[in-house]
């Protein structure tokens, strides 16, 4: 039997999704490190650090 | 950002670990082990499936601890611990559920068919989103963790019952592969014993990751209350 095809979108959709998970991991974690320097600008306006 | 900071080099020794054990599988699968007679060329998707299967039991088992812990301390870094690991067991949930009916289609003939093993996987996964919906959309932060604890450990049931559905229903879904009728050979049983090691790796590398980033946006919340109460906005 040779069902090449079947075989190559498998792995294809396996790695694509655990690459997308990865990124999305990795976009969200630029989240809180964003929040943490808008809130030391907010501190630093009040004149506290 | 400290913790963020020592969480990149606590994980990068975990991260070479995995990146040898994935690239041995990867040979494994392509290279040495030989064909299977029957199936042929396809078969080889029984080398992810299954771990992938694997690591989303392993990733509800910690959902299942984690909610019993956080319902009985009510301390908040259980729920992330469920949570994140929630998160990981659906994806690799919604890879079992897309990969076995591209298997299933060359070998059975259909990409579904509503067996034991497929219908409880498939609900399995439908509790799982429910959990996460809940946590998501609850109003009240700790009263979501709660209920969503609840579906974690009820939830939790049809973990065995998904493993279990090949022995206790008749099935099409290929036996057990460690039973004696599994027949699988030696070269076939280290493959897929070094896929099983190297997705668990990618489980704990992703889970130390997600455990991380709900720990740091929590931190964030807490200093952002912080701050509104100090009015430091003026």
């Amino acid at each position: 039997m040779d069902n090449w095809e079947y075989l190559v979108a498998a792995y294809s959709i396996i790695w694509i999704a655990i690459a997308g998970y990865v990124l999305s991991l990795s976009r969200r974690q630029k989240r809180p490190w964003r929040e943490i320097e808008s809130l030391k600008a907010r501190m630093r306006g009040k004149g506290e650090d | 950002m400290q913790i963020l900071k020592q969480n990149i080099l606590s994980t990068s020794a975990l991260f070479a670990l995995l990146f040898v054990t994935m690239t041995a599988a990867l040979f494994l699968v392509f290279v040495y082990v030989p064909t299977e007679a029957t199936m042929g060329i396809v078969q080889r998707i029984f080398y992810f499936h299954v771990p992938l299967a694997w690591v989303a039991f392993i990733a509800f088992g910690i959902v299942f601890l984690g909610s019993i812990l956080y319902l009985r301390s009510s301390n908040r870094k259980w729920d992330r611990l469920a949570h994140s690991s929630a998160e990981i067991g659906m994806v690799f949930t919604t890879l079992v559920l897309i990969t076995g009916p591209i298997w299933a289609k060359p070998v059975w003939g259909v990409w579904w068919t509503w067996d034991a093993r497929l219908t409880t996987t498939f609900l399995l996964w439908f509790v799982y989103l429910g959990y996460l919906l809940v946590s998501s959309f609850a109003s009240d932060e700790s009263q979501g963790a709660r209920y969503s604890a609840v579906i974690g450990i009820i939830g939790f049931l049809d973990v065995p019952i998904v493993a279990l559905a090949i022995v206790l229903w008749s099935t099409q879904h290929p036996e057990p592969v460690m039973s004696e009728s599994g027949g699988l050979t030696g070269s076939m049983l280290l493959t897929l014993m070094v896929s099983l090691a190297a997705f668990t790796l990618l489980f704990a590398y992703l889970l130390i990751h997600r455990v991380s980033l709900a720990t740091a946006a929590d931190e964030v919340r807490r200093l952002r209350q912080f701050a509104d109460e100090r009015d430091y906005d003026g």
